[in-house]
């Protein structure tokens, strides 16, 4: 019985990215597509901080978000590297600008360990785990936490008080 | 799959037949013996029947059954009508709504209709007196929304719901006295939140001896019982404890304004899913976007056939345009044929006398807003016939006919909808709306002096806000004006209310046709291009620095005899590079936010513009002063202002 467990085991695929030097990851079921950015942002006032704004995503309204800004690390310009990974959360689509997309990567199920306190500046309350592969970590984002942590539930409780 | 395709027709089959009989037998009561409208009556609870029993909804099936035969013999003039039987007709038509939502999903099972049925039954076999006791056995308690959240809030502080069940003996002389009693003692050991019959009624010794009184307590069920049953009289008490999740609902207003999201307009149609009509909505959105884009290639290439064909296509675009929006229109009779019967039942159950006028339902309007538009009238019409219209006594010394009058209006007034809701009631007492507001420290008394009457009365719509002089437990309260103003609110339109104090009062809705396209202005601020609704806009004009006052610390200026505020649009939505500090002549966009003007400063105004609005999407989506965005013809994003939060 549990030869086949592990002969079967389960593997998850990542879209790896990268901020700074360290690798990160998104379940790829969550990940809608990939994009430059290649378009002005428009800024929405009264939006969290980490908020850049919105942009016209064929059609679509999307807001984009600063993982860097999210995280409290040091803020860069946007280079030709940078990437958007549009992601889906609760049928809202969002997307986060990261330095570099690396790759899709296979991982097993078995490999992830629940993630250490503090990797490189980033709180484990945005993190899921990290996976190893060979020498490398990847650490996986909390998605839900990650986009819309507190500062956005804060934000919409907010209004709701102004509407009633 | 295909299953829940027939399911889905049957449904919409289900709510046009109800419509039919709500409809139908408000007219038999008025005109008893029209042949016609029993005919009609008859054929709607026959199909029901045959189709239920097609698809295999048994007791939808049963109940319907059971209706034919009473109408078959009223039709075949072998009894004729009474009250009795119309109010049974009537709570089988409530029960087969409910069957029909319950159906939907998926759980016709958990609805009781042996009372029903079996009163039905009795009416065909003629044995009256088994029906009183039938009807008194199914004495049901139903709560409204917002009772159960009282309940609610009752229970977290460690209180129960009872459902006391008193039968007072039968040679009881006083029964009002008795029920005084009964109340008062239930008082002291808690609230009382509902009756039936209503307090009213119970106080009017207006029942026969047994009643049912919903109270939330602190004491145990033995303590309650214990108290009521010493008093004299009291033949029988039954107390039981109700848990929260078993309370039902006063479906006739609840599930009433769900099922009518539903509804379908009777003209001859081709069903189409709501959808469709979305997806279809939203490529043509697509398109009006893209021919601006158009039009802006058109500009920058100058040449001649371009501009022909992006004349042509623009042209195109709008027709189609229109033809999806009217698509979409839906006549507000759908929503307004709902309210005689909410008229008809509220009042006998207030005991007033009121009738209800309705001109212009057939007024179209989107259905995103005739979806939303049923619970804010509601709640009006509810407050109407609660507070506005005064009982029959009254109505008489005042000199007033016994008859109230409750009229509800639509028509269209350019891009907008007017909803009226008139009543010949008491209307609003400025006076006491002026008392409430400094007792709730919402104004200081000198500003609330300087207030003109008809802005005292937009108090009403705070929130806890109810002038009623008693808060009976029994009757609707004064609750949902808030709600009212939420609801329009969100749906971009303006609700305000003129009241003449004893001669009634007049509640106006203005809504938009569509929430889908607005007509913009769109202006500069700095690098970023904001869009502003046209129908917030009173004027366009253009100020001298020198013009500029100050009151205090805010900026002013005059405009037609009218000190009129200047808010710098740059430090509501914190733009850091907006320019118009610096101007001389300064572009001012004048709006309108109710009787208020507003002057706002942009940096420039850029065009008039029909954009589609987009939702910024559930992560951004309540940011405040922000409607929206939409997509310009570069394919940049522009944000859409929410007037309302930025004035």
């Amino acid at each position: 019985m549990r030869e086949k467990l592990q002969v079967r085991e389960e593997t998850k695929q990542l879209v790896v990215f990268k901020l700074g030097d360290e690798e990160f990851g998104v379940d790829i079921l969550q990940v809608r597509e990939i994009e430059k950015l290649d378009q002005p942002i428009t800024r929405v006032p009264r939006a969290p901080e980490f908020v850049e704004g919105v942009i016209n995503l064929r059609g679509e309204v999307i807001p984009i978000v600063d993982l860097r800004k999210r995280f409290g690390l040091v803020v860069r310009d946007i280079s030709n590297q940078s990437r958007v990974i549009i992601v889906e959360l609760n049928n809202n689509q969002v997307g986060m600008v990261v330095d570099a997309v690396v790759e899709v990567l296979r991982v097993n199920l078995s490999d992830i360990d629940p993630a250490p306190a503090i990797t490189k500046g980033v709180d484990a309350y945005f993190l899921n785990g990290v996976a190893k592969q060979n020498d490398r970590l990847i650490v996986l984002l909390n998605l839900e936490k990650a986009l819309s942590a507190e500062e956005t539930k804060e934000l919409s409780s907010m209004n709701m008080e102004a509407a009633e | 799959m295909e299953i829940s395709q027939y399911l889905s027709v049957f449904m919409d089959e289900c709510q046009e037949h109800l419509l039919t009989l709500n409809q139908s037998l408000l007219e038999l009561e008025h005109n008893p013996d029209s042949s016609g409208i029993l005919d009609k009556i008859f054929r709607a609870a026959h199909t029901l029947k045959g189709a239920s029993a097609t698809m295999g909804f048994n007791k939808m099936a049963d109940l319907t059954h059971a209706m034919e035969d009473v109408l078959s013999k009223l039709r075949a003039k072998e009894m004729s009508l009474t009250a009795d039987m119309m109010n049974t007709l009537f709570e089988a038509v409530d029960l087969l709504e409910i069957l029909t939502n319950k159906i939907g999903e998926g759980k016709e099972e958990d609805i009781e209709i042996s009372g029903v049925v079996q009163e039905l039954r009795h009416f065909v076999t003629a044995d009256t007196a088994v029906v009183k006791v039938e009807r008194r056995q199914k004495l049901q308690l139903r709560y409204l929304e917002a009772e159960k959240e009282q309940i609610a809030a009752a229970m977290d502080q460690g209180a129960k719901l009872y459902h006391v069940d008193v039968t007072l003996a039968d040679d009881c002389l006083l029964k009002g006295a008795r029920v005084f009693m009964v109340l008062r003692e239930i008082e002291k050991k808690g609230t009382v939140i509902r009756s039936i019959p209503t307090v009213k009624e119970l106080e009017d010794e207006n029942f026969e001896l047994r009643f049912i009184i919903g109270c939330v307590s602190a004491a145990t069920a033995g303590e309650i019982h214990k108290a009521v049953y010493n008093i004299s009289d009291v033949a029988n008490v039954e107390v039981e404890e109700v848990p929260l999740d078993e309370i039902q609902l006063e479906k006739r207003v609840q599930d009433a304004a769900d099922h009518d999201k539903t509804k379908i307009s009777s003209n001859p149609t081709v069903r189409v899913e709501i959808r469709k009509l979305d997806d279809l909505m939203n490529l043509v959105a697509e398109l009006v976007i893209n021919r601006s884009r158009l039009e802006s290639l058109g500009s920058t290439l100058r040449s001649k056939e371009l501009n022909e064909v992006v004349e042509q296509v623009g042209r195109l675009t709008l027709d189609l345009r229109d033809s999806v929006l009217k698509a979409r229109m839906v006549p507000v009779e759908t929503v307004f044929s709902r309210f005689p019967r909410l008229v008809r039942d509220l009042s006998k159950e207030l005991g007033k006398q009121i009738e209800l006028e309705i001109f212009g339902g057939e007024t179209e309007l989107d259905r995103t807003v005739i979806d939303e538009i049923g619970d804010p009238l509601v709640h009006i019409i509810r407050n109407a016939i609660d507070h506005g219209i005064e009982g029959i006594e009254q109505r008489r010394a005042t000199g007033k006919p016994e008859q109230g009058k409750i009229t509800l209006n639509a028509y269209q007034e350019g891009n907008n909808v007017i909803i009226t809701v008139t009543d010949d009631g008491r209307g609003f007492d400025p006076k006491r709306v002026r008392e409430k507001a400094l007792r709730l420290g919402l104004v200081s008394p000198e500003i609330l002096s300087e207030m003109p009457d008809e802005q005292i009365l937009d108090f009403t719509f705070l929130p806890g806000f109810s002038t009623a002089d008693k808060v009976t437990d029994v009757s609707g309260r004064g609750v949902g004006m808030d709600v009212v103003k939420t609801k329009v609110d969100s749906l971009g339109g303006l609700v305000h209310i003129e009241s003449e104090l004893g001669e009634g009062s007049r509640i106006v809705i203005r809504l938009p046709l569509t929430l889908a396209i607005i007509q913009t202005l769109m202006v500069q601020l700095g690098k970023e291009i904001y869009a502003i609704p046209s129908s917030y806009i009173d004027q366009i004009t253009s100020l001298n620095r020198t013009d500029i006052k100050r009151v205090r610390k805010q900026e002013v200026f005059m405009l037609r005899g009218e000190v009129i505020p200047l808010i710098r649009l740059q430090d509501v939505l914190e733009i850091p590079d907006a320019k118009n500090s610096y101007f001389d002549e300064l572009d001012v966009v004048v709006l309108k936010v109710g009787e208020r003007l507003i002057g706002c400063v942009v940096d420039g105004l850029l065009r008039q513009q029909d954009v589609v609005i987009k939702s910024l999407g559930g992560f951004l989506g309540a940011i405040k002063g922000i409607a929206g965005a939409t997509i310009l013809g570069d394919g940049r994003v522009a944000l859409i202002l929410d007037i309302r939060a930025v004035a």
